[in-house]
């Protein structure tokens, strides 16, 4: 079958399958299979051995940060993936999973046999695209091409990365502990942030009174407040990225890496200050309620 | 004849009701003119703290007439009373009621930023106050770092500072000693 603007398209075998560690005990791993004669999906940060050594069948790519997961210590170990013969020809750095279950690379034959599909079995084409093509172009001809076939999906990188990104924060029991966990964060933070305003503005109502008595403004007042929850915005986020940027030092070698984007990052600031300015206007109408002439009583 | 800053007719100021009613003060006429030092006497209770009040735009009158500069402000709502006493009066409080987080020319330039005056005509006004207070060694200072007297002086630079039409002083010698309190006498009355 030939489709107007698709240069190659590579099968792709994805499933579960056991490996074997040194102690004899088996581990779950994710096999990822694909051709690579046709520019298959080839493991990327190769460090050590070679990805051409994958053609070979009974080769296999693994990342290094699952070495003590896999009982491997480098290249050339062998071992056995649901009890057929592997070898390790490549060794990446950085191909990891939340789920911290290991990626294992190999030839799509080799990975069919090893998660136990028929050899005629592809869990996804990737596809490549002509040079100038224009990729949603080409995407409406696969779909139109493939019509009769049911729950095609045809995706384009980012599309995939954000039905792949939908399906664990909204779809899976860890991103609604994660989503929840986000919105409880945000409550308690609010509380904490109001809760200080409120008990510093109710510390100081008599400088308030007397700011009042002097001929403060309403809106000077409101400046006041926001002044300082917009301070423990700032301080606030400083102390949560030092220990954020800590977890991203520490565990950029780990099989849970921590990833926060200078936009995320960006986001996280605004939606502090948001919650820090509208937990002032709790300690606002504490304020704005306060009668100067107390002072005069004082 | 000076016009009268301030004027009071007939004000009268009731707290409270049926058994708990008091009657602060009861129809006072009084008028205060700029460039005059008035003192009101009297004893504990007698009513001079509710009428400080009402003169000084914080307490309303249950009776009678307040004129700031000849206009009722019986009628004006609390931002426009804020705008009085930040624009034409200055307060000295019996317990200074200093910024205890601000040094000493912080608390007296907060009077100018009150009506937008900031940067250095603000510090160059507030250096030549607290000086003729005698009080540029202790710019820096904090409050805590003052006796009585020297609060209450610095009390005194933050009510004059921006240049009100009157000044309105509380019991100002109630907190301090003798001697203190004859020198802030002294002071007030240079003022004026």
């Amino acid at each position: 079958m030939e489709i107007d603007g698709v240069a190659e398209a590579a099968p792709v075998v994805v499933g579960i399958s056991a490996w074997m560690t040194p102690d004899g005990t088996m581990t779950p791993i994710l096999i990822v299979g694909s051709d690579y004669s046709v520019g298959g999906l080839s493991p990327w940060n190769v460090i050590e051995g070679s990805d051409q050594s994958l053609a070979t069948p009974g080769t296999v790519a693994i990342d290094r940060t699952y070495f003590d997961r896999l009982g491997i210590k480098d290249v050339g170990a062998s071992t056995q993936i649901r009890g057929l013969p592997a070898t390790v020809g490549a060794v990446t750095e950085g191909i990891r999973s939340f789920t911290t279950l290991p990626y294992v690379f190999s030839d799509v034959d080799t990975a069919r046999s090893y998660i136990g599909l028929p050899s005629s079995f592809v869990s996804d084409f990737l596809v490549r695209v002509k040079p100038g093509a224009d990729i949603e172009v080409v995407r409406r001809n696969i779909i139109s091409n493939l019509s009769n076939i049911a729950k095609v999906q045809v995706l384009t990188s980012d599309q995939f990365r954000e039905q792949s990104r939908s399906f664990w924060l909204f779809g899976t029991g860890a991103g609604a502990a994660l989503v929840a966990g986000a919105v409880l964060s945000i409550v308690v933070g609010a509380a904490i942030v109001a809760q200080t305003l409120y008990s510093s503005t109710k510390d100081h109502l008599y400088e308030f009174a007397t700011l009042r008595a002097l001929g403060a403004t309403n809106r000077y007042i409101y400046e006041v407040i926001i002044y300082q929850a917009l301070l423990s915005a700032i301080i606030g986020f400083a102390l949560a990225a030092v220990i954020g940027g800590s977890l991203v030092h520490f565990t950029a070698n780990t099989a849970l890496q921590i990833v926060i984007p200078a936009s995320l990052m960006l986001e996280i600031f605004l939606v502090t200050v948001a919650m820090c300015v509208a937990s002032g206007i709790i300690a606002i109408l504490r304020v704005i309620r306060i009668d100067p002439v107390v002072v005069l009583s004082q | 004849m000076t016009e009268p800053f301030i004027e009071a007719e007939h004000v009268s100021k009731i707290y409270g009701s049926g058994s708990t009613r008091v009657e602060a003060l009861k129809d006072v006429n009084l008028a205060v003119a700029g460039g005059e030092l008035t003192v009101l006497m009297g004893p504990s209770g007698s009513g001079k703290t509710t009428l400080l009040s009402i003169l000084g735009c914080m307490l309303a009158p249950t009776a009678g007439r307040v004129r700031i500069c000849g206009a009722s402000i019986n009628e004006a709502r609390p931002e426009e009373l804020a705008k009085i006493r930040q624009q034409h009066i200055g307060f000295v409080f019996q317990s200074y009621h200093l910024f205890s987080t601000l040094t000493v020319a912080e608390n007296v330039m907060l009077a100018l930023d009150l009506r937008g005056e900031r940067g250095p005509p603000a510090l160059a006004k507030t250096e030549a106050v607290l000086a003729s207070m005698a009080l540029t060694s202790k710019m820096r200072s904090f409050p805590r770092q003052l006796s009585g007297g020297e609060q209450q002086r610095v009390a005194i630079a933050r009510a004059v500072v921006a240049e009100p039409s009157v000044i309105l002083a509380d019991e100002p010698t109630a907190s301090l000693d003798a001697a203190n309190g004859h020198a802030i006498t002294a002071i007030l009355s240079a003022i004026c």
